[in-house]
């Protein structure tokens, strides 16, 4: 406990100590006098290579070329996404129409008799993974959802399914995409990949939220696989718990080692927002908020 | 601005963009393909420059054209980066430099120069450009915890050797 609260106190003056020496001010101004300095800089040097013969003008005709088909290709997409919405719009526009007439026939209009109404409700109650399913992610021809049955997942014409999680079930499931470029996941089969994203999910699906905390939503990152679970907590923090490879590396000289009821767990103190890492059922956890650092200790407390 | 607008950043800058990039990767065709994307890059997002030949917009263009042409220069050689420090500038800390400017101006130049390129980057279109987090990951090609963590490396280096300067 003397430990414990030794550790917290070092954290709590490094913070402080950090935190003086922080001003958004003071970084605004650094980087309008450097951008400022060095854009004239540019400016000139720019001037300087319109009559000056350094640069092959052959590379210049071929990037032309390149870039004038990049920027066609570009438009032609941003076309294309937008008349997909369009079609899409009119298509469930369709779709909601067709069904409101069948619900006011079925209600009001023909009678479909005893056997075809029992066959509509068998239909309706069967649960379908295929049917009910809510994709979450597409990604290396592999498909990754949540239905009524559970998690689910499909790679290689063959598939898993989880039972879902009763903690989180009601937890809407984000699905947003995060692209990381500078960050390729290493090749490994899809299906290994498909069942290790699904133990993620279905780890922080279990998790419960303490008094004060309410889970947002779950997503997941595309590339690195991993899961992300999304939670507020009464005050407005918000805090996204990642299941998956960690973000941070322990090793990095940034974080510091302290003792949440015995179990060491490593804090990263940073100026805006506070970043607590800890190992919770065999997975890399890290918690990150802009707000309250205290909250992130409770938080971590009531998983450990 | 408008689509002649962006013609005309374009052809204002593509030299200087192209000369950067090749510093960088030392391949002319990479170094096109780099100018090329890191264009397309800025035309989804050049709404939020408002004057093409000032000198912010020249920086805005080259700190772009720099980070592509990193992620580029990673990719062909198969380098997953998880160290932000390998582009760092090739000279070291001069405190004493630092201190001995006069100019208050020189010494912000020099302060933001010590910092990689990954984290300058993030840090320049933050708090030169205002721009959100989740529009410099789009520009970047990078996620937008992956803004946070870089903004925050990016701070407190500064701010360490902001305060390393104060205190000497």
């Amino acid at each position: 406990m003397k430990d414990e609260l030794k550790n917290l106190r070092e954290t709590e003056e490094f913070i402080t100590e950090f935190k003086t020496h922080q001003s958004e001010q003071f970084f605004k101004s650094l980087a309008a006098e450097y951008v400022s300095e060095k854009g004239e800089e540019y400016l000139r040097e720019c001037e300087e290579l319109e009559t000056s013969s350094e640069i092959d003008d052959f590379a210049i005709l071929r990037m032309d070329a390149k870039f004038k088909v990049s920027l066609m290709r570009e438009n032609r997409e941003t076309k294309r996404s937008k008349r997909f919405v369009a079609w899409g719009a009119v298509a469930a526009s369709f779709v909601a129409v067709c069904f409101v007439a069948a619900y006011w026939f079925t209600e009001h209009g023909f009678n479909l008799g005893d056997s075809s109404r029992e066959l509509m409700t068998q239909n309706a109650a069967r649960p379908s993974v295929a049917g009910a399913v809510d994709i979450i992610e597409e990604a290396d021809d592999m498909y990754w959802g949540m239905s009524d049955a559970g998690l689910w997942a499909e790679a290689d014409t063959d598939s898993r399914i989880m039972p879902a999680p009763a903690a989180a079930a009601g937890a809407p499931v984000g699905n947003e995409l995060e692209i990381t470029a500078d960050e390729e996941p290493a090749p490994t089969e899809p299906l290994a990949q498909a069942e290790e994203f699904l133990s993620r999910f279905s780890a922080l699906a279990s998790l419960t939220a303490p008094e004060g905390w309410q889970i947002l939503s779950l997503s997941s990152d595309v590339n690195s696989h991993n899961a992300i679970l999304h939670l507020e907590s009464a005050s407005g923090s918000i805090v996204n718990v990642l299941a998956g490879e960690p973000v941070y590396d322990p090793d990095h000289g940034e974080f510091r080692e302290i003792l949440i009821d015995q179990t060491p767990a490593y804090i990263l103190v940073e100026n805006t927002h506070s970043i607590l890492f800890f190992n919770l059922h065999d997975f890399q956890m890290v918690l990150s908020t802009e707000h309250d650092y205290n909250e992130l200790i409770e938080l971590a407390k009531f998983w450990m | 601005m408008n689509k002649n607008t962006f013609e005309y950043l374009y052809e204002k800058y593509k030299k200087l963009l192209w000369r950067k990039a090749y510093d960088i990767l030392k391949d002319y065709a990479l170094a096109e393909d780099a100018v090329s994307e890191a264009f397309i890059r800025i035309y989804k997002h050049f709404h939020r420059l408002e004057d093409a030949d000032s000198s912010k917009t020249a920086a805005f263009l080259v700190t772009v054209v720099k980070n592509v042409s990193i992620n580029l220069y990673h990719k062909r050689n198969r380098i997953i980066p998880t160290d932000f420090e390998e582009f760092e500038q090739a000279s070291d800390f001069n405190l004493e430099e630092i201190i001995a400017e006069k100019d208050e101006t020189a010494r912000a130049v020099r302060l933001v120069d010590r910092l990689s390129e990954e984290l300058r980057a993030v840090f320049l279109l933050k708090y030169a450009n205002d721009l959100p987090h989740k529009e410099i990951g789009d520009i970047l090609g990078i996620t937008e915890n992956n803004v946070t963590v870089r903004l925050h490396r990016a701070k407190k280096k500064l701010a360490d050797m902001a305060k390393e300067v104060r205190q000497a």
